[in-house]
Order: C-alpha cells, then sequence, then structure tokens
C-alpha cells in the first residue's frame, strides 16, 4: 500500500505535466490553472478547517493580503517579480500570527466570527491606505512573469499553467507531509477529543499555530500568483465570493481526506466555467449539487472514491490519508 | 510526608459556588505502590483527580506536590509531560485515529522537551503490555470497551509515567473483563509504575490497592489499608447512610 502511494507521485507529476499538452486551447489552459490554484487554496485552507478543526475564514484575507504584497511590491518598490511570490507567502504568515489571536482564547464558531472580521477588516485596511493601495480602484498594471524573454502568458499561457502545476505539487507534499506527520496526528487528536489531547501533553496553541502558519504561507503564495496571473489587484479578492467558492469546493469534494480540496476544485471550477452564462443559476446549480453529494456521500467526492476502492478490496483501515 | 511519596496533596479545596468539592485534601502517595481512592457518587474523587493534573481547574487553596515540586499552578501539559499521567471515566480514545496513531501520539508529545521521534517498537510494547491483540492499523472507534480501555491505559503508559491516574477502569465491565482488568494492572504495577485508581467497584480496589483514601462529601474520612478501610463503619455510612453501621 505505502508503495502504491509512493508510485502515485510520479504519476501525478506526469499528469501535471501532460495535461497542457493536451488541452492546448488558452480558454482550457486557463481553466487548468484556475483549477491549480483554488486546489492549493482550497486545500492550505482545509488544513485548519478540516483536519484541525478549526473554524477559520481568515483564509481568504490571506489569499488577498499575498495578492496585495505582490502588487504593492512589483508596481511600488520594484522587487524583482519572481521574489515577490515568496515574499508574499511570508507576508501571509506574518498576518496569520494576528489572525491566529481569538483562536488563542475563543472555541468553535466564535473562532469562525473572528476570524472573517478579520478578513473584513483587511478590506477597510486596503481602502484607508489608497496611496498604497489603489483604494476602492485597486492595483492595476501588475507586470506578467517572464522567464528570460518569454512571457509566461505567451503559448496559451503554458508558462503560467505549469508555475501553477509545479505549485499545486508542492501544496499536495506539504499537505500530505502535514498530514501523515506525528504534527498531523495531533491535530485530529485535539478535533477529537481537547481535554484528552492535552492530558497526553499535546499543546493546542502550539499545533494549531503551526498549521495556520503553514495554511497561510500557501495562500499568500497562490494569492501572489493570482495577481500576476489577472495583471490586477482589487478589494473582491477578500470578498464573500471568493469565500462561498471555496467552502464549496472544500465540501463537495470532502473536508475530511487530503485530495477531497482538489477534486472539489476541479468540479466546480468546472461546473462554474460550463454555466456562466447562467447567473444566479450557476450559485443554485453549485449549491444543489453540495446537497445532494453529501446526502448520498457526507464525506463528499473523495469518500465516495474510497468507498469505490473500499469495494475493489483496499484496506478500510488506512483512512483519512489517502 | 516521608521521603518516599512521589505525589502529595496539602490541605486542597475547591468550591464550586456554594459547593465544596473537595475540601482540605491531604494525601500521599508512595513511590511504587498503589494508591486506591473511594467513595459514594459526589465525593469529590475525580474533582481530586482534575485538580491533580490541572485537566481543567486548579485548586483554590493547598499544595499539589509531585516529586516534591508544587504543580498546582503548572500548565495541564506541562504536568502530563513531568510524568503524571491520567484517564477518563469514560473510556476515551481518538476516535478518528488508528490504534497505532492514538499510541503515536500519546508517545511523541508525553514526554519533556520537543516531541519525540515515533518509535513504533515502543508502541508495539505498550500494545503487548495491555494486551491489546488488534490490528493497529484499525480504527479505534470500532474497539470493544475493554479494548477501548485497554488503549486508553497503553497511551497514557507509552511515554512511561511516573504516576498513572486511573479513573474508574472499572466501570462498565463484567466480572471476567474485570478479571481481566485486575490482572492487566498487576502486571503493569509490577513493571514499577505507581498508580493512583478511583473505583466504585471495591473489590477490584481490594484486589490492587496497599493503601486507599475514602472520601465523602469532599473530605477524606478514612485512610488505611483497604480491609481496615473498607470494615470501618464510618465508609460504611458514607455508602448506606446513617446508622447502617449499626
Amino acid at each position: 500500500m505505502r508503495a502504491l502511494t509512493w508510485a502515485s507521485w510520479p504519476a501525478f507529476a506526469v499528469v501535471l505535466v501532460v495535461l497542457p499538452l493536451v488541452f492546448t486551447d488558452p480558454a482550457a489552459r486557463l481553466l487548468l490553472i484556475l483549477m491549480a490554484m483554488y486546489g492549493m487554496l482550497a486545500m492550505s485552507w482545509n488544513l485548519t478547517l478540516g483536519f484541525a478543526g478549526i473554524f477559520n475564514f481568515a483564509q481568504i484575507g490571506f489569499f488577498g493580503i499575498g495578492a496585495y504584497t505582490t502588487g504593492i511590491l512589483v508596481t511600488k518598490t520594484g522587487v524583482e517579480p519572481w521574489l515577490a511570490i515568496p515574499i508574499s507567502g511570508v507576508s501571509a504568515v506574518l498576518a496569520s500570527l494576528v489572525a491566529f489571536l481569538p483562536v488563542l482564547r475563543l472555541r468553535g464558531i466564535y473562532v469562525g466570527l473572528a476570524t472573517y472580521v478579520f478578513s473584513q477588516l483587511c478590506i477597510y485596511l486596503v481602502l484607508g491606505q489608497a496611496g498604497l493601495t489603489g483604494g476602492s480602484n485597486g492595483i492595476v498594471g501588475i507586470p506578467r512573469l517572464t522567464l528570460g524573454d518569454t512571457s509566461l502568458r505567451a503559448d496559451g499561457r503554458i508558462g503560467y499553467y505549469y508555475l501553477a502545476a509545479a505549485l499545486l505539487f508542492a501544496t499536495v507534499v506539504l499537505v500530505r507531509l502535514i498530514v501523515n506527520s506525528t504534527l498531523g496526528k495531533s491535530l485530529l487528536a485535539i478535533r477529537d477529543n481537547e481535554t484528552l489531547a492535552v492530558s497526553r501533553g499535546v499543546s493546542r496553541v502550539r499545533q494549531h499555530l503551526i498549521v495556520f502558519m503553514a495554511g497561510a504561507a500557501v495562500a499568500g503564495v497562490a494569492g501572489s500568483f493570482n495577481a500576476f496571473l489577472n495583471g490586477v489587484v482589487s478589494t473582491d479578492i477578500f470578498g464573500f465570493g471568493y469565500l462561498t467558492l471555496l467552502l464549496s469546493m472544500i465540501f463537495l469534494g470532502g473536508s475530511g481526506s487530503v485530495y477531497g480540496p482538489l477534486i472539489g476544485a476541479v468540479v466546480v471550477t468546472l461546473v462554474s466555467d460550463y454555466l456562466r452564462d447562467a447567473g444566479a443559476w450557476r450559485d443554485i446549480v453549485i449549491a444543489a449539487l453540495i446537497l445532494v453529494v453529501l446526502w448520498i456521500a457526507p464525506k463528499g467526492l473523495a469518500g465516495l472514491s474510497r468507498q469505490a476502492l473500499d469495494r475493489w478490496g483496499r484496506p478500510t483501515s488506512a483512512r483519512e490519508t489517502s | 510526608m516521608t521521603s518516599s511519596v512521589i505525589l502529595a496533596t496539602d490541605e486542597v479545596s475547591k468550591s464550586f459556588g456554594s459547593l465544596k468539592a473537595v475540601d482540605g485534601v491531604s494525601i500521599d502517595v508512595r513511590h511504587g505502590e498503589v494508591f486506591g481512592l473511594a467513595g459514594p457518587n459526589g465525593a469529590g474523587k475525580s474533582t481530586l483527580f482534575n485538580l491533580l493534573t490541572g485537566l481543567p481547574i486548579r485548586p483554590d487553596s493547598g499544595r499539589v506536590l509531585f516529586n516534591g515540586v508544587e504543580i498546582q499552578r503548572r500548565s495541564p501539559r506541562w504536568i502530563a509531560k513531568a510524568g503524571l499521567k491520567r484517564t477518563f471515566q469514560t473510556e476515551a480514545v481518538f476516535e478518528s485515529l488508528t490504534v497505532r496513531d492514538n499510541l503515536r501520539v500519546g508517545s511523541a508529545y508525553g514526554s519533556p522537551g520537543r516531541p519525540a521521534r515515533w518509535n513504533n517498537a515502543r508502541c508495539e510494547a505498550a500494545l503487548a503490555a495491555v494486551e491489546l491483540g488488534c490490528d493497529p492499523d484499525r480504527p479505534a472507534a470500532g474497539l470493544s470497551l475493554l479494548d477501548r480501555k485497554r488503549l486508553m491505559i497503553a497511551c497514557a503508559m507509552v511515554s512511561e509515567p511516573a504516576v498513572l491516574l486511573l479513573d474508574e477502569p472499572a466501570a462498565g465491565l463484567d466480572p471476567a473483563d474485570q478479571e481481566a482488568l485486575i490482572r492487566l494492572l498487576t502486571t503493569i504495577h509490577a513493571g514499577g509504575t505507581t498508580m493512583v485508581i478511583i473505583e466504585h467497584v471495591l473489590s477490584v480496589l481490594s484486589a490492587l490497592a496497599s493503601r486507599m483514601a475514602v472520601l465523602d462529601s469532599g473530605r477524606v474520612i478514612v485512610t488505611g489499608r483497604p480491609q481496615d478501610v473498607l470494615a470501618d463503619p464510618r465508609v460504611v455510612e458514607a455508602y448506606l447512610g446513617p446508622g447502617a453501621a449499626r
């Protein structure tokens, strides 16, 4: 089983490499890029929301902070664009230290309210610093990423695709390493029974802070990528639209698994694009889809696929790590 | 207090509003012994355990001494890492983890300093010590009552605690399982582990404890050898009411 798990890494990498060679149309490539970006964002959010059981609604804030950090760095300070990507991850991690403060004292839904307020405060911070952030106009004219003289936008955005694929692959590796580590097991232990976990010597604050920062780092990098992809950043990035879109991906795919949010990101991106001219019906269809899937399979699409694998003889004891 | 005392309370009290749950309790537990705690429901036994481990409450007054060090203001995590491990009345295990991963959490974080490296051999030994013969990769949620208790004890034992606090380990077990539990705890004690056991099943306590205390209304009413304590009229009265001892 372990050998099969490790064998899946090169297979996943090969799929990521081959996909844009199969889908050469620029519109299809853009969809693939969005799937990868949303996939890494949803997977990173699932670390806190799914595995640690923290009602963390600050993830969109970290995404936006990453995007604005990149926008400000490359348009106002002349920082090398490629360098802006890791710096954006670091700035999101620093912001996560502030967003984490309510988690020290609060529990459950109150953490959700406090962290959502954090994301909303980001909007007011951006609007209040119009000289730096462009206020309600946002930051425009973010230069495209280039590799030498070649723009990543060339050849149907193939450069952006491979960057997104590399970031997604790194995110999958990071999430799997965390979930399968002793840290990951302790997160599930705290989620199951905090008193028992503490009586075994586990520090809730320490473990939650680590996973909060890890999730923020990925979200910050995803935000930076989003800024380069679109060339603009506005306060929409902190909005309810992104929040509900990502929650849809996590719940449809399955919050209890590593790959569930990625599966959800693929499905919701495809459905969302297919129904792009359907107006409000798009959201209604996605909501109905989530309800139907959760009715049939409470653990989401990943849970459904796991049931199928179990029927084919996979041991049921290998639980959340697939 | 003698030099062989490993865990002691000195006039420990805890109130919840007007209710004095623990009222000036002083006990001492010696290295390597099994110390029993008994008393009717609401006597303050589990509250005393909570005060010893800081989970989730602390004493209003008095001292808790572990290896001579005051620990009543220490965090529950510090106390756990220092070597004071406990089990709970309900057979608490981490349900979304496998049996092995339950032990992994207990092993990694149960000792002082940074999380210990994953030690599979140690976990296998802990499973063997509690005679839990199931597949270690099966989910803990599916275990039987006795096996969940075995796992809970194994998780507490895997980091080799100095003192093991067991809160009603025989609760809900039939006589055959109680016998199995007595054998298991006797084996663990033979390995040198000091134990404090809260138990309503007095036959279990008599079989295991070398000394015991009986609490009633938050106070210690008798301390001594089990055969003497259980024959004491004050204990009979505490359980059966005034006049029952006559």
